[in-house]
């Protein structure tokens, strides 16, 4: 498909993994789909989520859980979510931005100091709104969890600042701020659909992309590329979908019990994905990727370099990406 | 009425078999200068890959509506064939009702989904996915309508004409 | 509720629906029986299983396939394989399996392989003297190659639902293609020996050999620049199935100087025709798998196959019957796309990996093209040939044994398929 996410994690499933347990006894059965596979942290924070959500509800609400892309890829079950023929997703904000135009702001490029600052923006009021958007389009968005900070990996030669990227031939999404970012940066960007991605990079038809530690290590992109430099490119949030139709559906109490097990397992979603992040950076060390760490990366230049893709899209967010910087 | 019929299916179909032929030639054009794009000017542009994506889509579903008139529709014969002609004629009439029913809810439903699709945009090229989607219902009609046509052809010259088998692929 | 489904798709199979309707209509009236998916998801589905990228290598490899037929390519390639084995025992026989494996490197389906080689071989092959269903059964089971031999559009379509390489599984297509191209040459020379058909042919010099390769040599490049390209890191996969496009017309129209305008609109509209139909039933199949997915139907079989006290080796066993039989009577796009599903995580929790299984799987469904009753090589076959269907169907007996065998030896020796792939990491 086209967009992906969490990015292609759709890539070696092979289906046979599903942790949802029919519980018939419940009155709320709703099923969740999502792409990742059993290691990611969206599939270990969803089982505890869901495992917490029957428990508080004692056993009204269970969730019927189909992971590693069972239903379909992310742009697929966004839509499947809004149109009603699957009740929950747990995706990569990307997708959801082709519903909801304002909610790709975050992804524009350099945009968060660090993940502090991307907290305390989607935590806060700018998170909120960004969320309420979501009704327009029969999704109710009940809280923001994480994919995690792209970074830029490669297989010529280690990535300090813009210059590096010169003449580099980097796989991006099919989508335009992206391609302007990586022109902006002097490297030759490239969509390649996620299926071929691997093989693109193995046969050298492109020389690096844009992964989170979390895709770049599940995927195995790693055994195929070099280096790896912690640029912070742009932040990939996950949003908690469920259809707004259902939703109502239910009575309020157990409308309030959801949001608020929502918020309070996308913070120990986020703390478990910066665990691992940890664990993986150093499991990818020993296999001898060659990794930059964010102090040495001259942000700076990178933020200088990125301007003209703020002055051609910036206003399509309105006063959002003001907003956002300010609360740096 | 039957001769008047068949002028405006054979129209309908002439330029449906047009457009799908170019659409066609279309994707070949922008995947070949995706890749040359990338390989001699070292850049690319963000729409070619979604657009020959959605060509597809639509030279699929055009294309099963004129290749009824192929008979390239794999289906199993040999029950069928096995019939008396009174019950093989029977059977398709029941398999025809079994195929209009499929196509009305082609077409109802995609036409709902054109509509609750148009708040959605394509990630590349940014256009309303109803636009995109209207390609169901409008195939689920023209399905419908070739159908009607090949099983009235059938019934007039009731037997043994030959198929061309132009669908089959292994 | 599943068995319901099965029931439905059964009895509009029977009464002949097209198979791409019938998986349609079957899961819709599931939906609607069932009452807790709206029916939008019809259309929802089936746009969403045909919007893939990889998919499209499909449409193309179908299209360039074409191109050569009708572009003067097939010709060529004949004459070179005559100038190789035309003086084998059997040598026109040996000629037509050869062509087909030739053509079968430039084609992605097996159909335009029986159909390109057999129309100018067969009627060469019965002026020699070899009987006319016995002409038909060569190029019938040569033509199977044409899906085992990269490109393959089946193979294209197991890795999309597979979720793998199709790459990598276009390299793992070749040594078991070869196999079966020599296995069938073998047979179809001891036939021939038997049936003292076609004496050999004077034998060829290696002036003659190299001027018939000079004049096939541009068809010939075609493989190595679509492997070349893929393996050289200039284009995808996916992509190489455009260049396959632009090359065949290239050449076809300006060397040979066998397409123009008209003839390319035949081309184009028959490739839409012939591939419409295979995305179409892709589309619909795509309902279907989602009710077994949502019913957990995948796990059950998995589980027990797992739970059962059967060794891996007699459930690849019962899984190569069970392919057969439904290449029996199924057509091969379709058994992919509903099977893939279903079977591979039985074998994956065998331990098998999946890129030879869908090698075995291809080939499955390759001897499925020359089983009776639903055998598009035959057809096609006896079409181009002339013949009675019924006689090419026994004539064609002991390439089919032969063709089984093969698929034991590839089934459990794994290192036939996965062997060349060490090479390309
Ligand atoms: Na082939
Ligand atoms: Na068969």
């Amino acid at each position: 498909g086209g967009q992906e996410t969490a990015q292609g994690v759709e890539q070696n499933q092979t289906k046979e993994e599903n942790n949802g347990s029919k519980t018939t006894e419940a009155e709320y059965v709703l099923q969740l789909g999502h792409i990742a596979p059993p290691a990611h942290s969206y599939s270990l924070g969803i089982e505890a989520f869901a495992k917490d959500l029957q428990e508080a509800t004692d056993g009204r609400v269970s969730l019927e859980i189909f992971g590693g892309g069972q239903l379909g890829g992310e742009r697929d079950v966004v839509e499947q979510v809004s149109l009603g023929t699957l009740d929950m997703t747990l995706v990569t904000s990307g997708p959801v931005g082709n519903f909801v135009p304002d909610l790709a702001v975050i992804e524009m490029p350099f945009l968060f100091k660090d993940i502090d600052h991307v907290y305390r923006v989607l935590d806060g009021e700018i998170g909120q709104e960004l969320l309420a958007k979501m009704e327009d389009s029969n999704l109710v968005g009940l809280a923001f969890w994480e994919n995690g900070f792209r970074h830029l990996s490669n297989n010529k030669h280690p990535i300090y600042s813009p210059d590096d990227l010169q003449g580099l031939t980097m796989r991006t999404i099919e989508n335009d701020i992206f391609v302007e970012t990586y022109r902006a940066l002097g490297a030759d960007p490239t969509p390649i659909a996620w299926p071929e991605v691997f093989t693109s990079i193995q046969q050298g038809v492109a020389d690096g992309l844009d992964t989170s530690y979390g895709v770049f290590h599940s995927t195995n992109i790693y055994e195929v590329q070099k280096y790896y430099s912690e640029t912070n490119m742009y932040y990939a949030s996950a949003v908690l979908l469920i259809n707004k139709d259902v939703f109502e559906s239910l009575p309020a109490d157990l409308q309030d019990v959801m949001r608020e097990l929502a918020v309070e397992h996308a913070h120990k979603q986020r703390a478990v994905n910066q665990e691992m992040e940890t664990e993986q950076k150093e499991l990818l060390k020993e296999v001898g990727i060659e990794i930059v760490d964010f102090e040495d990366v001259d942000i700076d230049a990178f933020r200088e370099a990125v301007q003209p893709v703020y002055e051609r899209y910036a206003d399509r967010f309105g006063d959002l990406v003001q907003r956002i910087q300010d609360m740096q | 009425m039957w001769k008047l019929w068949e002028k405006w299916m054979k129209r309908i179909n002439g330029l449906v078999e047009n457009i799908t032929a170019l659409f066609l030639a279309v994707m070949v054009l922008l995947i070949f200068l995706q890749i040359i794009s990338r390989a001699v000017f070292q850049s690319s542009f963000a729409w070619t890959e979604e657009l020959a994506r959605y060509l597809m889509i639509w030279v699929t579903f055009l294309g099963a509506s004129f290749a009824f008139q192929y008979g390239a529709h794999i289906g199993i014969e040999v029950v069928v064939n096995q019939l008396s002609p009174l019950l093989a004629r029977l059977v398709k009439l029941c398999a025809a009702i079994a195929c209009t029913v499929f196509f009305i809810v082609m077409i109802a439903k995609g036409l709902e989904i054109y509509d609750r699709a148009m708040i959605q945009r394509s990630a590349a090229m940014g256009i309303p996915m109803g636009y995109v989607y209207t390609v169901i219902p409008l195939s689920g009609l023209l399905m419908l309508l070739n159908l009607i046509d090949v099983t009235l052809k059938e019934w007039r010259q009731d037997s043994g004409q030959n198929k061309t088998k132009e669908g089959e692929i292994g | 509720m599943v068995t319901l489904l099965f029931i439905i798709l059964l009895v509009l199979f029977l009464i002949n629906v097209p198979i791409a309707i019938a998986l349609g209509l079957a899961s819709v009236i599931i939906f609607a029986l069932q009452g807790n998916i709206p029916l939008v998801t019809l259309p929802q589905r089936m746009f969403a299983a045909l919007d893939s990228f990889p998919l499209m290598a499909a449409p193309f490899f179908i299209l360039a396939g074409k191109l050569m037929e009708h572009g003067g390519i097939s010709q060529r390639i004949v004459d070179f394989a005559k100038s190789l084995v035309g003086q084998l025992k059997g040598g026109l026989a040996n000629v037509s399996i050869v062509s087909c494996m030739i053509f079968a490197a430039l084609s992605g389906s097996a159909s335009a392989t029986t159909a390109a080689v057999g129309a100018i071989l067969i009627a060469a092959m019965v002026k020699e003297g070899y009987s006319r269903p016995f002409a038909s059964a060569v190029q019938a089971a040569g033509g199977t190659t044409g899906i085992v031999i990269p490109p393959s559009v089946p193979m294209v379509l197991y890795g999309v639902s597979a979720g793998v390489s199709v790459s990598a599984l276009f390299i793992a297509g070749i040594l078991p293609g070869l196999l079966i191209g020599l296995s069938l040459m073998l047979t179809a020379s001891i036939l021939s020996h038997l049936r003292g058909y076609g004496a050999a042919t004077t034998g060829t010099s290696l002036a003659q050999m190299w001027r018939a390769f000079k004049r096939s040599f541009l068809a010939m490049l075609m493989p190595v620049i679509i492997l070349g390209g893929i393996y050289g890191g200039i284009f995808t996969p996916t992509e190489a199935s455009v260049v396959a496009v632009v090359y065949g017309f290239l050449i076809g129209w300006l060397v040979y100087k066998q397409l123009n305008l008209k003839v390319l609109r035949k081309i184009l509209v028959e490739s839409v025709v012939t591939s419409s139909v295979i995305l179409f039933i892709i589309a619909t199949a795509s309902l279907f798998g989602m009710i077994l997915t949502r019913e957990q139907v995948p796990q059950s079989v998995a589980s027990w196959f797992i739970d059962s006290p059967l060794s891996p080796a007699l459930i690849l066993l019962l899984i190569n019957v069970l392919l057969l039989v439904v290449g029996t009577f199924m057509e091969t796009i379709a058994s992919i796309i509903i099977l893939t599903p279903i079977l591979l995580p039985v074998v994956t929790s065998l331990g098998m990996d999946p890129i030879h299984f869908g090698i075995i799987m291809v080939v499955n469904l390759s001897i499925g093209l020359i089983t009776p009753p639903v055998g598009v090589c035959l057809f096609v076959a006896s079409q181009v040939g002339k013949s009675k269907y019924e006689t090419v169907v026994r004539a064609v007996l002991p390439f089919l044994l032969m063709m089984m065998i093969n698929l034991l030896v590839i089934t459990f020796i794994p290192e036939i398929s996965l062997g060349l792939l060490k090479f390309t990491d």
